[in-house]
């Protein structure tokens, strides 16, 4: 099995096998585009601990191949939006209970996830991450998420008044 | 926490939270408390929120039919109109989707959103796709006015909207569809003049249709009365519409909104007692429809299916579910109007259709994959067997399938 070596933002050497790292779209194009390579690929946004994460993301959906977006092979009903939905729609369907647990995690940590997930254009962690974030967010009230997510208003109060009357129509 | 501290969610980029708002499309409180949390997350969410509202009770839809009115101020439209794509109304309780008020409301919305051609700069930046929706039907409404050309006017068309929005499919197949659909184009400017008759005539329309041709051209006032109302094009972003089983959405209403439903993608008017004529009036002025449900509508005839499918050509999902009245007439029409577009079709509870009918959309409809015959009593056993041997599903749950919010819906409680 071939080992792919990434640096870390710190500067630290990582080997990973290349089947499981080649989870990640990003260095699965870069290995497609400069064939394999003993020199190690530097990943500046990814600090050591986070790649840490990843790759035990990645180690345990080694083999479910399905959990990979595949194009769709036959022509949907819905070729537009819809579609994007539904796949969605999916991978929240196919997440399990590591998938759960493993984002058991401080908000700095998942943030930093979301990112890096983002960046290695790993698309189940993607989805996950995201998931997990939209669900901290559900129930709750304005000041409970400012609270939650740390995020200060920076409205002037006829501004709030102005976007809370304009949107007044979805309260229940 | 110092004074450096950079809160985790600041860190994320605007593509990130959108696609973690747009996750949360469903719950609209939610969206509703992202959008007050601080300036930068309502830039966000707004677009979402409004994009697809969700009304669970009329006095939701007043609101929003208010909010619309009074944030457009004289000419300009509301900031929130254009972000409309789209407007379902049968999540509310019966006694609101039967509401007449609603219909009023609908008015006020669609007339909000719909913005009137040429009042728009041709070339506007950001949603190409909106004008490659809405550009053949102006070429359309053009060709109206000269109807005696009909032939003529069809090839700078064509080159118009290829030259407008190269590459892009949907225009190419719509403006295809227009040119298709362009030797009904003087038909139905007689059609529009006739409906400004008497409905006494109009009674006499599904049965007599060459009769009614004859009676036209002995017509040309109302002719041309018919060009010069037909010429005003409209552009909105609503590109789907769920009126089901909202009987509050009179016909007349519709039939007055049809030119500014130009640009609907999906329309669903199950269980709404549409007549032929409405399917007909609204069908002329949306050339780009995909997804069409008439479904529970037992006033629709033959004449009304025929009318829905030569206009729009592009359709590839239609559900007549239960439209008792209709025969195989109505499926040779789909046949030969939709053989290069039509997916699903569902004729369920429609015991006119036979075996021949089936036969003639199962043959020349090439994607083809659901046809649902449950209980159509008079197709056999066997040509059942023949469409499974064509790998067409003959029986589904349509509610599903048929869904104008297929793929949203089921996320909903």
């Amino acid at each position: 099995m071939t080992l792919i070596k990434l640096i870390t933002a710190e500067g630290a050497l990582i080997e990973v096998e290349q089947d499981i790292i080649e989870q990640s779209g990003t260095i699965r194009n870069i290995l497609t585009d400069i064939g394999l390579t003993d020199k190690p690929i530097p990943l500046p946004n990814v600090s050591g601990p986070i790649l840490t994460k990843i790759i035990e993301y990645c180690m345990h959906h080694r083999h479910d191949t399905s959990r990979r977006r595949q194009p769709p092979s036959q022509p949907a009903l819905d070729t537009e939006s819809d579609c994007r939905e539904s796949a969605i729609e999916e991978a929240i369907a196919k997440m399990d209970d590591f998938d759960h647990e493993f984002c058991r995690i401080d908000q700095g940590t998942l943030f930093d996830l979301l990112l890096a997930a983002n960046f290695l254009d790993i698309q189940p962690l993607l989805d996950l991450t995201g998931y997990t974030v939209a669900n901290m967010m559900k129930g709750k009230t304005v000041q409970e998420i400012r609270d939650t997510f740390h995020v200060r208003s920076d409205f002037t109060p006829e501004e709030e008044e102005q976007v809370m009357k304009e949107n007044a129509w979805c309260e229940n | 926490m110092d004074a450096t501290f950079i809160p985790a969610s600041a860190r994320l980029p605007t593509e990130l939270l959108l696609a973690i708002f747009s996750r949360l499309t469903p719950y609209q409180d939610a969206l509703h408390a992202c959008i007050l949390t601080c300036r930068r997350w309502s830039q966000i969410a707004i677009p979402l929120l409004w994009k697809q509202p969700y009304f669970s009770r009329i006095s939701k839809v007043s609101l929003f039919a208010f909010t619309l009115v009074s944030t457009s101020s004289g000419q300009t439209p509301s900031p929130y109109a254009k972000l409309i794509n789209t407007l379902s109304f049968s999540a509310m309780p019966e006694c609101d989707r039967n509401n007449p008020r609603l219909g009023l409301l609908l008015d006020t919305i669609i007339s909000c959103m719909a913005v009137r051609r040429s009042e728009q700069p041709s070339c506007s930046s950001g949603k190409g796709w909106q004008e490659a929706a809405a550009a053949p039907v102006i070429k359309r409404s053009r060709s109206l006015s000269r109807n005696t050309e009909n032939t003529g006017c069809a090839r700078p068309l064509i080159t118009a909207v290829d030259v407008g929005i190269p590459g892009d499919a949907t225009a190419v197949e719509a403006a295809a569809a227009t040119v298709a659909g362009n030797h009904t184009v003087a038909y139905m400017s007689r059609l529009d003049g006739f409906q400004e008759e008497p409905p006494a005539l109009s009674l006499t329309m599904d049965s007599a249709q060459p009769r009614f041709d004859q009676h036209m051209s002995t017509c040309p006032s109302i002719l041309r009365l018919a060009s010069s109302t037909a010429d005003h094009a409209y552009m909105s972003s609503l590109q789907n519409l769920d009126l089901s089983f909202c009987k509050g959405t009179r016909n007349y209403m519709l039939q007055r909104l049809a030119p500014k439903l130009a640009s609907l993608r999906v329309l669903n008017l199950a269980g709404g007692q549409r007549t032929d004529i409405t399917v007909s009036k609204l069908a002329q002025h949306m050339p780009g429809v995909r997804r069409v449900s008439i479904a529970w509508t037992m006033n629709l005839s033959d004449f009304g299916v025929s009318e829905l499918v030569q206009k729009c050509r592009a359709v590839s999902v239609l559900d007549l579910t239960y439209c008792t009245q209709i025969e195989d007439t109505a499926l040779f029409s789909i046949a030969h109007c939709l053989k290069d577009s039509l997916m699903a079709l569902s004729v369920a509870y429609c015991a006119g259709v036979t075996d021949i009918g089936v036969r003639e959309v199962a043959t020349s409809c090439g994607r083809l994959e659901v046809l649902n015959l449950v209980k159509c009593l008079r197709v056999t056993e066997r040509m059942r067997r023949f469409l499974e041997s064509l790998n067409v599903v003959t029986q589904c749950d349509t509610r599903k399938l048929f869904s104008i919010n297929y793929g949203v819906s089921n996320k909903r409680k």
